[in-house]
Parts: C-alpha cells; sequence; structure tokens
C-alpha cells in the first residue's frame, strides 16, 4: 500500500496538472512545461481539493471517513478531467503529439539522481524526526480515532476549553493526512513521517528542476550541475532547523518546509518565466498549508520583490535605450 | 520594540550564523555572480537576492520583516523570503562551468581540485557531517514509550486518562488516540500554546514539576518563578491528580516501594509494575 500512495501521489498531481496547464496556457503548455511543472501544478490542485474538504469538514461537520469519500471522488474526478482535457487536442489533431522529440538527458543527470537517492534513503532509514514546535502526528491520530476534525484538543485528547485560532484551523495538511491514511489503510507514522517527506523530497528536485532549466534553458548539463549543487547543499544545510536542507530531511511533512523547499523555488521559476496565473495558485497554497498568521505570507512577499525587480530593471533598460537614441 | 530588535540581532542574526556558514557562502556566491559579471544573465532575481539578503541581515530590516512574518515564527525563517539554495547553485554551477571547461572531462587538472575545494568549503560551512537528531536516542525513546503505551492499553479498559513522566506522555498521542492526558507536550514545549487557546491551571503545572523531579520520598523540591523554593508533596499531587480526572498513573521506579503505596493509597487505587514504572491504577 506504501508503493500505491506514493505512486498515487506523484500519478494523479502530473494527470490533474497536465490538464490546468493546458486550461490556463492554451496550446503553448508542450513548449513551455515540463513533467514538473504538471506535477507541482498538479500538487498544488490537490493541496486545494484537500482544503475544500478540509472547510467542509471543519464548517459542515463532516466526519473523517465522509472527508476521505469526497476527497477520493473529487480527486478522481479532477484527474480524469484533466487528462481528457490534456489528451483531447492530441484526438482531435493526429500527428501533433509527434512533434516533440524528446532529447536524451546528459549523463551528468546521474550525480543529482544518485544523491536524490541518498536523501530518500536517509529520510526512509536513517534521519530521526525533529518534533519540536509540531503536532501533526497527534494531530492526525486524534482525527482517525475520533474520526472528527478538531473535535479534541490533540496534545491531551480532551474536549477543546478555550478552542482553537481559526487561522490554524482552517490549514488543511493534518485532515489531507488523516484522508491518506483512512483511503489507504496505512499507518499515520508511515504516511506523515516516511511517504509524505519522501514526496516532499520529489517535488523538492521537481521545483528546482524547474529553476535550473529557467536559469539555463540551452544547457542539460549546466541544469544537472545545478541539481547536483542543489543536493549538495541539501546535505550540508542540513545542519540547523529553518535551513532547506535540514526541513526537507527531518520535517518534510511540515507545511513551512513545503513552502521553503517546493513552493518558494517553484514560485522563483514561475516569476522569472512570468507565468503569474501559476504563481496566484502558489500563493493560494501557501494559505491552505502554512500558519502565516496576520501576515500575508513569505510567497506574496517573493512575487512582490521579484516583480518590482523586474519593474525597476525593465524601467531603467527603457531609460538606457531612450538614452541611446537621443545621444 | 527592544526585545524584537535584540532578537533580530543577537538571537537572529548571531544565533543564525553560529552553527553554520551556509548564509557565508550565499554572500560569497552573490559576490562571484556580481564580479563574473554573471549576474546579468539574470538580473531580476540577483537584485533580488542581494537586496533581501541585507534585508535580512540589517536589523531594523530584519526587524520589519519579523513582523510581517509575525512573533510565531523566529528569525531564522525570515530567510525563506532569500532563494538561497538557488543562488548558490546558481553559483556553484557558474563557477564549475567554466573551471571544467564547458563540463569537459578533459579539464579534470583544474576542474576537479576546485571542485574538491568548494565541497569542502560547503562541509566546513554546514554542520561537518554532524548529526542535528540522535536517530537511534530518538528511535529507542520513541519505542520505549510506545511499548509501555501499548501495556497500558492493554491492561486497562474504558476510557484512560494519563499521567506519566515526560519520556511517556512526549509520544503517548502519537501512539494511539484512545489515551487522554492530563497535560501533553505543550507543557514543555511552550511553541505548542499558539496550536489552542486552551492553557494549563496552576495545579496541573505543578503536577508536571512534581513528576519531572520526585525524590525517591515522594516529595519534589521545585524552583518556581513566582513563589521561589516551593515543596510539592506526593500526596497532595495525587489527590489533584484524581480530582482532575486521572486514573492511570506511572510513576518513576526510582521512588521507594513504601512511598508507592502511600500514593496509591492517596490516590484510592492500586499498585503494579510496568516494565521500569509503577503502575497506579483506580
Amino acid at each position: 500500500m506504501v508503493i500505491v500512495l506514493a505512486l498515487s501521489m506523484l500519478i494523479v498531481p502530473w494527470m490533474a496538472g497536465s490538464g490546468i496547464l493546458r486550461i490556463l496556457y492554451g496550446n503553448s503548455v508542450k513548449e513551455e512545461f515540463s513533467f514538473c511543472d504538471a506535477l507541482l501544478t498538479g500538487g498544488i490542485a490537490v493541496i486545494g481539493v484537500a482544503e475544500m474538504v478540509h472547510l467542509s469538514a471543519v464548517f459542515g461537520h463532516l466526519s473523517l471517513s465522509r472527508c476521505a469519500l469526497l476527497f477520493g471522488g473529487l480527486t478522481g474526478i479532477l484527474s480524469v478531467v484533466s487528462l481528457a482535457i490534456w489528451l483531447i487536442p492530441y484526438f482531435l489533431k493526429k500527428g501533433s503529439a509527434e512533434g516533440r522529440t524528446l532529447k536524451k538527458p546528459p549523463l551528468l543527470f546521474l550525480l543529482p539522481a544518485l544523491l536524490f537517492l541518498g536523501q530518500a534513503v536517509y529520510i526512509l532509514l536513517l534521519s530521526g524526526i525533529y518534533l519540536n514546535g509540531d503536532m501533526t502526528m497527534e494531530t492526525v491520530v486524534s482525527f482517525l480515532y475520533s474520526n472528527e476534525i478538531y473535535h479534541v484538543n490533540p496534545m491531551t485528547g480532551a474536549a477543546y476549553q478555550g478552542g482553537i485560532p481559526l487561522r490554524l484551523e482552517i490549514l488543511c495538511l493534518p485532515t489531507f493526512y488523516s484522508i491518506l491514511c483512512s483511503i489507504f489503510s496505512l499507518e499515520p507514522q508511515t504516511v506523515v513521517w516516511q511517504v509524505i517527506p519522501c514526496v516532499t523530497l520529489v517535488c523538492c528536485y521537481g521545483a528546482f528542476c524547474c529553476v535550473g532549466k529557467t536559469l539555463f534553458p540551452e544547457s542539460g548539463k549546466r541544469q544537472a550541475c545545478f541539481l547536483s549543487a542543489v543536493a549538495v547543499l541539501l546535505w550540508v544545510g542540513s545542519y540547523a532547523f529553518g535551513m532547506d536542507g535540514f526541513g526537507v530531511l527531518y520535517g518534510g511533512f511540515r507545511g513551512v518546509v513545503i513552502r521553503n523547499t517546493v513552493l518558494i523555488p517553484y514560485l522563483v521559476s514561475l516569476c522569472l518565466r512570468k507565468k503569474w496565473k501559476l504563481a496566484a495558485l502558489c500563493i493560494v497554497a501557501e494559505a491552505c498549508l502554512v500558519w502565516t498568521f496576520y501576515g500575508a505570507g513569505g510567497c506574496v512577499l517573493l512575487v512582490a520583490g521579484l516583480a518590482v525587480s523586474r519593474l525597476v530593471w525593465r524601467k531603467a533598460e527603457k531609460q538606457t535605450e531612450g538614452g541611446r537614441r537621443n545621444g | 520594540m527592544a526585545e524584537l530588535f535584540r532578537n533580530a540581532w543577537q538571537l537572529g542574526w548571531l544565533r543564525y550564523t553560529n552553527s553554520g556558514k551556509l548564509t557565508a557562502v550565499l554572500l560569497a556566491s552573490l559576490l562571484f555572480l556580481w564580479l563574473s559579471g554573471k549576474w546579468k544573465r539574470q538580473k531580476v532575481l540577483f537584485s533580488y537576492s542581494a537586496l533581501m539578503s541585507l534585508f535580512c541581515i540589517v536589523p531594523v530590516t530584519a526587524m520589519v520583516l519579523m513582523l510581517y512574518q509575525t512573533r510565531f515564527y523566529d528569525y531564522e525563517w525570515i530567510w525563506s523570503l532569500v532563494p538561497m539554495t538557488i543562488v548558490c547553485a546558481w553559483a556553484g554551477t557558474a563557477l564549475l562551468e567554466e573551471t571544467w571547461g564547458g563540463f569537459s572531462l578533459s579539464s579534470w587538472k583544474k576542474g576537479l581540485p576546485v571542485t574538491l575545494l568548494l565541497l569542502a568549503i560547503l562541509a566546513l560551512c554546514g554542520g561537518l557531517g554532524k548529526n542535528v537528531i540522535d536517530r537511534n536516542d530518538e528511535l529507542a525513546r520513541r519505542q520505549q514509550a510506545s511499548e509501555v503505551v501499548d501495556k497500558v492499553l492493554e491492561d486497562q479498559s474504558g476510557d484512560i486518562c494519563l499521567w506519566a513522566p515526560r519520556e511517556i506522555l512526549e509520544y503517548a498521542r502519537a501512539q494511539s488516540g484512545a489515551l487522554r492526558l492530563i497535560y501533553g507536550r505543550n507543557m514543555w514545549d511552550q511553541s505548542l500554546n499558539a496550536y489552542a487557546y486552551d492553557t494549563y491551571p496552576r495545579e496541573i503545572q505543578e503536577l508536571y514539576l512534581w513528576m519531572e523531579n520526585v525524590e525517591p520520598t515522594g516529595t519534589a523540591l521545585v524552583e518556581d518563578a513566582d513563589q521561589g523554593e516551593l515543596l510539592l508533596e506526593g500526596e497532595a499531587c495525587m489527590t489533584i491528580a484524581a480530582q482532575a480526572g486521572v486514573n492511570c498513573i506511572l510513576l518513576p521506579e526510582s521512588l521507594d516501594a513504601v512511598t508507592v503505596e502511600a500514593l496509591a493509597k492517596a490516590l484510592g487505587g492500586r499498585v503494579d509494575r510496568l516494565d521500569a514504572y509503577y503502575l497506579l491504577t483506580r
């Protein structure tokens, strides 16, 4: 079941993402987006579905088992419809799919692949879990035991006395993990501490792959070198809480880690490619995953910063061009 | 505001760079990209990263960013806004491409030493492979706690409200949702208190202090911020626990057998042995 879950968490987002990209960007999808884009966009869509289900549970008082049914149904519909949207143009215009030739990736890609495998093995077999300041596991266990969402305080198992902050209550990750445990009949420890961190690791590499393609669009070797450097930096950066490497190796199930190692790198690549619609989706995804309190979140600031930087440079370039023409 | 400023500087930047020096690698990367002119290929990313790094280092701007992300998150999280890994990997790729002559194996004489040097620098700037979390220790503690929790669940029927030493309660709720606890991990991990408006009354906090400091005689001398030194008596704690609905207590085996009997009497229950603990039930 673990393998089925891991595969589902890659195939379903990819299917959903392919269709969503086609809806958002039409026929230019083939040229402008890769498998990683589809995977990450689909991942964001699945988070969106989980959020919808979670909100219905919190405000509509649905039980967890009903949430699992609803999530399974919605994700299934999303995947099938998206796949149909993605495939229909190929059937309508026969032969158009043959236009794209797959290039053989350089051998240098073996290096980041090996480093990635090492990290996946480390997460599965060797790394510890950093639990300070996090109660995801207790929350998931509580949801599964009571078959309700936020019915009891996960810390003690007793009913809430003062309640729970609303901004926290609307975050969907604990419900999402509980639904996965429920659908695939897996122990929460396996799902939260092993499968999810591995999926986060895959998505993290997917996001950095998109950055690599954006920074070095013309050279596969440079992209492979970039990914290797990322892999080494993740290992090296595992020395302290708050670093990307630490998060991905010791706490890949946390919302802030998914934000820092998946959403932010992907957002950087999207902003550099001027894909603002997808950037907006990342901002919404952060709001569903991370407790931003009254702040608007890191993704908004990143997008704003990169957009301002782009505007400033464009203005400067225009001034330089104008100066040249006048001169 | 002064406290936030102190956090942004003394507890922020200085602590952030204390355990590892990846931020130094970031600054070196930015400098390399600037001096080599590679930054011109991605002006937007470069200028954003350089400016945001500066904002995170300068205490006044760091303070503003900390206010933006709210006080729930510590200083290290403002660095989420800096694409550190991307910039370092970009600079590394640019440097390696130059030294390897466009990634040609024939340039190994220049490329290999530079690569090894870079790896050594990175290793020195990181934790030199130091294990941040002792997996074996963590796994052993978790396993021991889960064995004890399983035995408690096997032995007892009905609604169980457990009071036990920290090493058991730390993992109890992650192990089973069937247990209720007199207090949870948020008793000692204060950051978890942000997740709910619930608070522990003073008596329950004293139960925690007693359990973690209990002497073989059943008393605990603890330091209290308000009342100075405080002597907590075992029997009184048992009565409070019983009133709070506790029906299952694990006590450390370091306690005298006679003391344990007296505590069981105060609780109104019986004593059994369970691994390295006395199990009191009522």
